[in-house]
């Protein structure tokens, strides 16, 4: 795994994460989409995350770009991902983004919601 | 020993209580507490403990009683997002049931209250009237550690849970946060602050203090000395499930119990759970009910659990 380390925001996107939203973006037929991952309260853990894409940036919006892909955090959400990694996998046995994210101290089966 | 319980079946706090009692009475002193967690059985349960009298409707209703006014409203139920809503009519009912009223503490039941105004409504109408006065609110008990703002706070919760996109929940929990603070400095994260849609805050503004139901009644019976002379908390409620524990009425009065080092036992409806799941709520045994039971059979249930625990 290839890692854009980004040190301004804490938030990493893997190379593979990179070229799977950019596949995305040109079978939605723009290439001006952002990544936007934000954080909300639900789920089974407590909080959950959100991934789409987006064509706007919000007041406060933290932006950063990783392999020519921009990503795009609210401020709200941004303190819950500080240092941390989206990665996609592709294999037998999972297909989708993760996120490793070290502010988690617990996190559901699912993937999607953490504590 | 201590009766303390929430409503069975169609029996008020107070009437399961007594009823429960008179099952124990013939072999141990008995005091009962009755509990409720808002809305028009707070009231009763209330007037039950301080010989005070509801006036009212069905939704909205006042108990005065020496030195206290209570005060409850039940506002229209919203589809879980609506900025637009307001607490005027609240604060309109707190002004008018104040009128030539002394009372040192007003406690105001926020349990039934759905505007989502930050408590702006309730403190324009209110706001010079509790001045002076020791104001409590009452407030859901999930609710008690609520922030008003934030990922975690009561805006967020409520417009993500309701499919709202991040920049409608950004918009308006930053427009929470200038009414809130303009109450006050830090209020709008305080513990509470984001409870019956902000009026925590308001509330927290007036210097008062926010309590659920349970802690309310906790704090008027003084059940601290009720428990530390008691030898068994005797509790109740409608349906005892593994998902909800009994409901926050049992859950508080089994661990009110279990600090005290005090056995408490239920009486309760719903499916019969095994005594190992049983000990894991903080009670020694559930002693399941009918459903809807009348007075009468809660006392013959009492009076054969009774049995057993003090002898004949």
């Amino acid at each position: 795994m290839t890692v854009d380390q980004e040190t301004m925001t804490g938030i990493s996107l893997t190379e593979a994460a990179a070229s799977k939203v950019q596949a995305l973006q040109e079978a939605d037929g723009t290439t001006e989409l952002l990544l936007r991952i934000s954080v909300a309260p639900g789920g089974c853990s407590g909080l959950r995350y959100q991934l789409a894409l987006d064509d706007r940036e919000l007041d406060g919006d933290m932006v950063t770009e990783h392999f020519g892909t921009k990503v795009v955090t609210d401020k709200m959400s941004h303190p819950y991902l500080l240092g941390a990694t989206i990665d996609f996998v592709d294999t037998i046995e999972q297909q989708g983004f993760t996120i490793d994210n070290p502010n988690a101290s617990n996190s559901c089966a699912c993937g999607d919601s953490f504590q | 020993m201590l009766v303390a319980t929430d409503q069975i079946g169609d029996l008020g706090s107070d009437v399961a209580g007594a009823a429960l009692a008179r099952g124990f009475a013939e072999l141990a002193d008995v005091a009962v507490v009755p509990l409720a967690t808002g809305g028009r059985a707070l009231a009763e349960a209330t007037a039950a403990l301080t010989g005070g009298t509801v006036t009212g409707s069905a939704s909205q209703w006042v108990l005065r009683a020496q030195g206290l006014v209570l005060i409850g409203l039940a506002q229209r139920p919203h589809s879980g997002w609506a900025p637009e809503s307001s607490t005027a009519e609240l604060g309109e009912w707190v002004l008018e049931a104040l009128r030539g009223a002394d009372a040192a503490k007003v406690v105001i039941d926020l349990t039934d209250v759905t505007a989502q105004d930050g408590g702006v409504g309730l403190l324009a109408r209110a706001g010079a009237a509790l001045t002076e006065r020791q104001v409590i609110g009452i407030v859901a008990n999930d609710e008690l550690e609520l922030a008003a703002t934030g990922l975690t706070g009561a805006v967020a919760r409520r417009g993500y849970g309701a499919g709202r996109d991040v920049a409608e929940v950004l918009a308006a929990d930053a427009q929470t946060k200038a009414l809130v603070e303009g109450f006050g400095v830090g209020l709008a994260v305080a513990p509470g602050g984001g409870a019956a849609g902000g009026c925590g805050a308001a509330i927290l503004s007036l210097g008062g203090r926010l309590l659920d139901g349970p802690q309310f009644c906790h704090s008027l019976a003084d059940i601290d000395t009720s428990l530390a002379r008691c030898d068994l908390v005797v509790t109740g409620c409608n349906e005892l499930s593994a998902l909800d524990r009994g409901g926050p009425i049992l859950r508080s009065v089994a661990e009110w119990a279990e600090r005290a080092q005090r056995p408490c036992i239920a009486f309760a409806g719903g499916e019969e759970l095994s005594r190992r799941e049983v000990r894991t709520f903080g009670l020694e045994a559930a002693h399941q009910l009918s459903a809807a039971p009348t007075a009468n059979e809660l006392t013959q249930a009492a009076g054969r659990v009774a049995i057993g625990w003090f002898g004949r």
